[in-house]
């Protein structure tokens, strides 16, 4: 009778336990859609610092978020398709940019570990899966130290490589930061290379 | 005050999951590369600690003695599981940083032992008080490791995202905010804990010196 009883008890506290963790996700997956929605809007306006708008980005009357996608539109950018990307470890997001004059370009929200915590960045790759520039949207590296990968310098030397097989020295002194760089850039080329195939 | 504070030494002292059980190893140098990492892990593991503590208090205590094991677990990975999901709606950045070690917070010995040894066997309200001032003294530990590990590493100190520099970073080499430098940080600061915790001893037992002395 007290091996029943006990059996039974286990089993309610885990069925309890696994009550409250599907409940709790439930809500979870809810709030993470918006949070996605959120990064979207980022990497748009990122976008739109080097695809720039015809329209100034001025908050309407009413309160209501800036449409950074009608904006981006109203540019060089032609038409711009956002895709979720499930099972990659820094990348989120793949936004394929097509412009007035036909070419395509490729984007990526892209969340790499640096030294102090996430930097999240947006490679620009041109049809070849080279990169074009880099978007930084935020990080918490080390001023003077870290935060040199935000300089011209850094980001001069990258541009124009093949991303996937992206080769270059390190800031000194900036190994994590300049890594997580080069990380999120190469996991860029990939995708970019696997989607062409 | 002079009870809790006298808690708060005994489980500072004598009960440190960091420099006295070394228990939750997984989780404290894997998140204690920097000092921002290892105040985010060591909240989360206060939060776990204490919130587990009072559900198994509240659920063990009618359970026969062979289930406590099985029960305690469901708990725990409940509580962490949530505590997860929670960390990465609240703070994205952080909760990135800390990713592969959360999970693992659920395997922490810490956890199941104080729940299973003391929770169980407690009343929800000292389980609770139990669960924090061991939840406190874990997040000073790894907070303490967090610090000297980065300032060894690279000289300066980021916290939240303001910046303090200290000294030029060429001074040391950036072996402390390796896995191997990370031991050796933790024997260091253990060994600064014992020479602190032979002091205390050595006061205490003068003072009770002094007292018969008196008497």
């Amino acid at each position: 009778m007290k091996g029943i009883r006990s059996a039974f008890l286990s089993v309610l506290v885990v069925v309890i336990c696994s009550g409250v963790v599907a409940l709790g996700n439930g809500f979870y997956t809810s709030r993470k859609a918006l949070l996605g929605g959120a990064m979207i809007d980022e990497a748009l306006e990122q976008l739109a610092g080097i695809y720039p708008s015809s329209e100034e980005a001025v908050p309407p009357d009413d309160g209501e978020a800036v449409d950074r996608t009608a904006l981006l539109l109203s540019g060089e950018v032609e038409s711009v398709e956002v895709e979720e990307l499930l099972g990659y470890t820094t990348l989120k997001y793949e936004f394929i940019l097509t412009l007035m004059g036909g070419a395509t370009k490729y984007a990526y929200y892209s969340s790499s570990s640096g030294r102090n915590g996430k930097v999240n960045f947006l490679p620009l790759l041109d049809d070849q899966g080279r990169l074009e520039n880099i978007a930084y949207i935020s990080h918490m590296e080390t001023p003077g130290l870290g935060s040199r990968i935000e300089e011209e310098e850094f980001v001069d030397r990258l541009l124009g490589q093949q991303a996937s097989s992206l080769e270059a020295e390190v800031i000194s002194g900036a190994s994590y930061s300049s890594n997580a760089v080069f990380r999120g850039v190469r996991e860029a080329g990939n995708r970019f290379e696997e989607g062409q195939e | 005050m002079k009870e809790l504070k006298e808690m708060m030494g005994r489980s500072f002292y004598d009960e440190s999951p960091v420099f006295v059980t070394f228990l939750a190893l997984c989780p404290l140098l894997g998140a204690s590369m920097s000092f921002n990492k290892a105040l985010g892990m060591g909240f989360f593991v206060l939060f776990v600690l204490s919130i587990s503590n009072v559900l198994i208090s509240l659920f063990c205590q009618k359970v026969p003695e062979a289930v406590k094991i099985p029960v305690s677990l469901s708990i725990i990975a409940m509580v962490v599981t949530l505590g997860d999901m929670a960390f990465e709606l609240l703070n994205p950045d952080m909760h990135f940083e800390l990713d592969p070690y959360i999970p693992l917070v659920a395997l922490s010995c810490l956890l199941l032992i104080r729940g299973k040894d003391f929770a169980s066997q407690s009343p929800p309200a000292a389980a609770f008080q139990d669960g924090v001032t061991l939840g406190v003294t874990f997040l000073v530990g790894i907070g303490a490791l967090g610090l000297v590990r980065e300032l060894l590493s690279t000289g300066t100190i980021v916290l939240l995202s303001s910046s303090f520099t200290f000294f030029p970073r060429e001074l040391f080499p950036e072996f402390f905010g390796t896995p191997p430098g990370a031991f050796v940080a933790l024997g260091l600061l253990a060994w600064g804990f014992s020479e602190l915790k032979n002091r205390r001893e050595e006061r205490i037992a003068a003072e009770k010196e002094a007292g018969e002395a008196k008497k």
